[in-house]
């Protein structure tokens, strides 16, 4: 069975500076896969051509077995592949479930024109919510009033909206409390269950270990290997992205 | 009960602008010495509408984090292409109104057109846009004069019968057919997404370009509407840069008292109608006062000081002040 997302020698220059190059990438589809690295090692830039968000220079991607190329974050949403980013994914004066169906908003025939259905739109966010177990009897309230960890659960309704099939995490846990990283990793976990495949990009090895199933690691633009979680500590990770040696 | 906190806070803005502006306008008729008259009250609307038109036009740029500095000039440039057009028979009028309307669509078109594909900056782009629809103003009517289809003007600036102000009726028209579609469709909330993080719809998906041009398409097109009241009104046209000015500052500030953030992403047109009519009421308040019209500017900008620190109230509830400088 192909991989639902596989990369095959995907790079980026940028002129002459090489940002990735010949990464080779497998994600079956219910996985969690982590991806981590010093800073400078390329996770952005690989997560960004995932996301359809930067065209790659070499390689190709493809998604169910299917070559594709994205042309815009839109194409790979409506591909299935859902990004979250860590601070600029949400409108903070909208609503909690206007930012949920940002882009891709619910319509109803009123005579001739297509009005929102705002009814139908703030139930489905209700019902989102519900689903990742999430206490925010609200939706009507701005963004800008929730904490770190309601505002990626905010985000990762919005994937759930789009119904994606894979949901790319950029630092999901940056700048978060304990607790409300703890909530974010029982998100991670609730969407798992959903079987959502997630790939997901942190500094923070224990997170990593604790939400995934392996780790690839990038360092300099390059895979230095891959790493399966449940074998390993947060401290080996670390020491291999040092070392730039897998075992 | 919790939803609706959260709506009527929403709505704050224009909830404060409409009980000051009844306040406002009650104490008015009460000091006018001819009361509220059908005559009083046209007049007044007319005011008001003109100022609300144009107060329409520039929220909706307002609202995706832009600005429009031509919409004072769009308004005069419609004038004087009425002021040219619409005479003769009523089908050579209907026609004119269109082609005036088509006028402002195609001014907005432009400055849509500058500020997306341009990539210019909306308060520079649309400064020298706006020079250059004033220019064509003047081309067209060197000197005030002109002339319009007499019954169409009366109708549209007069009175229904029951005193009801025809300029309100095509005001409430406006926002019932073009505002409110527009609020609760796709590219009306794709505007507010753009103007609270355009990055954020961005990576949603969101038609950010599309949703822009519009915003100028319809500024250009509620300038006109407004451009086209005043020819009703004045039975002229004048390619006047300081009626062109006035507007387009006081359709800045109307927005800002209806509730509008300068920042994008809130607000709506409701609000600036209100806005506008409470700009309009100051001064008609100053004449039952028998009060100076030197005075007007001076209250004009106490009140919009005020409109403003209003809205700054957010800085004494808001929980970490580092969103403040985001």
């Amino acid at each position: 069975m192909a991989a639902l997302l596989s990369l095959r020698a995907i790079g980026k220059s940028y002129g002459a500076v090489v940002a990735l190059s010949a990464i080779d990438l497998d994600i079956d589809a219910g996985d969690v896969v982590g991806l981590c690295g010093d800073n400078g090692a390329g996770k952005s830039t690989l997560i960004r051509i995932i996301s359809g968000a930067l065209p790659p220079s070499a390689g190709e991607m493809r998604l169910d077995g299917r070559p594709v190329a994205f042309a815009s974050p839109a194409a790979a949403l409506e591909s299935g592949v859902a990004t979250i980013y860590q601070d600029l994914a949400l409108a903070p004066r909208l609503a909690v479930y206007q930012n949920i169906f940002m882009g891709a908003e619910h319509l109803r025939r009123f005579g001739f024109l297509r009005l929102l259905d705002k009814r139908r739109m703030r139930a489905e966010s209700a019902h989102f919510l519900a689903r990742l177990n999430v206490d925010l009897p609200d939706v009507d309230r701005p963004v800008s009033d929730l904490s770190g960890g309601q505002r990626q659960a905010v985000a990762i309704c919005r994937a759930l909206r789009w119904n994606a099939r894979l949901v790319v995490m950029d630092e999901p846990t940056a700048a978060l409390g304990v607790r409300e990283t703890r909530q974010v990793l029982d998100l991670i976990r609730e969407l798992h269950a959903q079987g959502v495949t997630i790939l997901i990009v942190s500094h923070n090895m224990d997170d990593l270990v604790a939400v995934t199933n392996r780790v690839v690691l990038l360092k300099n633009g390059r895979k230095i290997g891959e790493c399966r979680t449940a074998a390993a500590t947060a401290d080996d990770l670390a020491h291999m992205i040092a070392s730039g040696v897998v075992p | 009960m919790k939803d609706w906190n959260y709506r009527l806070a929403e709505q704050r803005g224009l909830i404060l602008a409409i009980a000051v502006f009844t306040a406002m306008f009650a104490f008015y008729i009460a000091k006018h010495p001819a009361g509220l008259t059908a005559n009083v009250a046209t007049t007044a609307a007319n005011k008001g509408v003109l100022l609300a038109l144009v107060g329409m036009a520039q929220t909706i740029p307002v609202v995706t984090s832009g600005l429009d500095l031509s919409v004072g000039m769009v308004f005069v440039l419609a004038n004087c292409v009425a002021s040219k057009i619409m005479t003769g028979s009523p089908l050579a009028t209907a026609f004119g109104a269109l082609a005036v309307l088509a006028v402002g669509i195609l001014c907005g078109a432009i400055n849509g057109a500058v500020v997306v594909y341009g990539r210019l900056q909306p308060i520079i782009a649309t400064l020298a846009t706006g020079t250059i629809y004033y220019g064509l103003a003047l081309a067209l009517r060197p000197a005030p004069g002109g002339d319009i289809n007499t019954d169409f003007a009366d109708a549209v600036s007069g009175s229904l019968p029951g005193g009801i102000p025809a300029s309100l009726v095509l005001l409430v028209g406006v926002v019932a057919v073009v505002w409110i579609p527009y609020r609760r469709s796709v590219l009306g909330r794709a505007a507010y997404a753009v103007g609270s993080s355009e990055q954020a719809a961005y990576m949603s998906g969101v038609p950010i370009a599309t949703a822009k041009f519009l915003a100028y398409v319809l500024a250009g097109l509620f300038a006109a509407i407004a451009g086209l009241l005043l020819t009703c009104i004045t039975y002229s046209g004048e390619a006047s840069a300081a009626i062109g000015g006035s507007y387009t500052l006081n359709s800045i500030a109307a927005v800002v008292i209806g509730g509008t953030s300068l920042f994008g992403g809130s607000g709506g047109a409701i609000g600036s109608i209100f806005g506008a009519f409470v700009l309009r009421t100051i001064g008609d308040l100053l004449f039952v006062f028998d009060m100076d019209a030197l005075w007007q500017p001076l209250f004009l900008g106490a009140v919009l000081l005020v409109a403003v620190s209003l809205g700054s109230f957010r800085l004494l509830r808001i929980k970490n002040r580092l969103e403040l400088y985001r």
